[in-house]
């Protein structure tokens, strides 16, 4: 692990998990939708935000374009993959202490 | 009656109370005017209100957005672009602000803006842009007046109160911005369902919104008046009878500019409904 691992928010992870394949701006709204069976509707301005920030942070990459083209084509970066990855291994604990949680206090409730 | 194609009005806002200045723009586009870009004005009239340019098109249910992004020519395209592409179009761009809108039904669907820290966001970077100047123009005026070669050798800058409360009351008015700007975001951080705080607070906020500003402004400068004097005159001695006077003078500027915001707000209200019955 090169950096600190960081809580990513919806948007944020959305975005990383339809960038498995390079895409631009319009595509990841399009895909995330499609993801979530459409309960996720990126804002354009919530989007271009978090792009700016997590080409910032050198998550993803703008691939190089030819001069005119209005649209940028994203690509996710090695850094971008260990912060996927590590979001889904810190939702994958969360998931494991609810359901220990869960059956706990199922067995509690029998006890009584 | 002449039927021309555009129409420029004014409309005067400030950046952390867009309600109303989308109000108008969705009233406008009801009555057929949609926003099509922003008239240029002369640097020197900089204090007018800014000159918004409508088209003539059908009458239709338009929602508006308004955003600040500070960001380069090539970024600015694609940014432009990106929205297209979801539907919103551009109305008009001004030294980072633009203001998008789309059909209402698309809107309630999805949203400009779809999480409220991406709006919180832009309300900071809003701030930023406002409290610049004040960050560099307070220490520069103090330098200039208590330390520079110039209060050396003229002296009715180190005793006159007036350029002291010009200082107190730049002092007080960029704390205003903080403050207005802070309890926007804090308005937006509480709410749970967005529909329905907007509605309220548009609601609390028109009754109250004027008392707001007394309170705050007045109270800001009873407790800064003392600390001016503290920090900034060399040798000072406390005493009440200083203490009134200067809160005083440094309230009845401060009145002022209560008084020029609420004139502000009203001239705003007032214009809409003058257009809107006109056209």
């Amino acid at each position: 692990m090169s950096e600190k691992a960081e809580i990513l928010s919806e948007a944020s992870t959305f975005i990383l998990l339809a960038l498995a394949e390079p895409l631009h701006g319009y595509g990841i709204i399009k895909k995330v939708e499609q993801m979530s069976d459409g309960r996720v509707r990126l804002g354009p301005g919530t989007l271009y935000g978090a792009l700016t920030k997590m080409v910032k942070k050198g998550w993803i990459l703008p691939l190089p374009v030819e001069n005119g083209a209005r649209r940028k084509v994203y690509k996710l970066t090695t850094v971008g993959h260990e912060q996927l990855q590590n979001e889904m291994a810190r939702l994958t604990a969360l998931i494991g202490y609810g359901e220990a949680a869960l059956a706990a206090w199922k067995d509690a409730r029998k006890e009584t | 009656m002449s039927n021309p194609e555009t129409l420029i009005q004014n409309f005067p806002w400030v950046s952390w109370k867009e309600d109303d200045f989308l109000d108008f723009l969705k009233s406008m586009a009801a009555k057929g005017w949609v926003l099509c870009g922003f008239k240029k004005q002369n640097p020197l009239m900089m204090w007018r209100p800014h000159g918004y340019i409508f088209k003539r098109a059908e009458s239709q249910n338009l929602e508006f957005r308004v955003d600040y992004r500070p960001v380069s020519k090539k970024e600015r395209d694609t940014y432009i672009q990106l929205c297209e592409d979801a539907g919103w179009h551009l109305g008009c761009a001004i030294k980072g602000l633009y203001v998008f809108y789309t059909d209402a039904k698309k809107a309630a669907q999805a949203d400009f803006f779809s999480d409220g820290q991406s709006k919180i966001s832009k309300f900071r970077r809003l701030q930023i842009r406002t409290m610049t100047l004040g960050v560099i123009l307070i220490p520069a005026m103090y330098y200039l007046y208590y330390h520079s070669w110039l209060s050396h050798h003229v002296s009715v800058f180190m005793d006159s109160p007036f350029i002291a409360s010009m200082i107190v009351l730049l002092v007080i008015f960029y704390l205003y911005v903080l403050i207005r700007f802070n309890l926007v975001i804090g308005r937006i951080k509480n709410q749970k369902n967005a529909k329905e705080a907007q509605s309220k607070s548009t609601k609390n906020r028109k009754k109250w919104h004027f008392w707001y500003d007394v309170v705050i402004i007045i109270s800001l400068t009873l407790a800064l008046t003392p600390l001016f004097g503290i920090w900034f005159i060399p040798n000072f001695h406390w005493q009440w009878s200083w203490y009134f006077q200067n809160a005083l003078f440094v309230t009845q500027w401060s009145v002022f500019m209560v008084l020029f915001f609420a004139w502000m707000s009203r001239q705003g209200k007032k214009k809409a409904k003058k257009v809107l019955e006109e056209i």
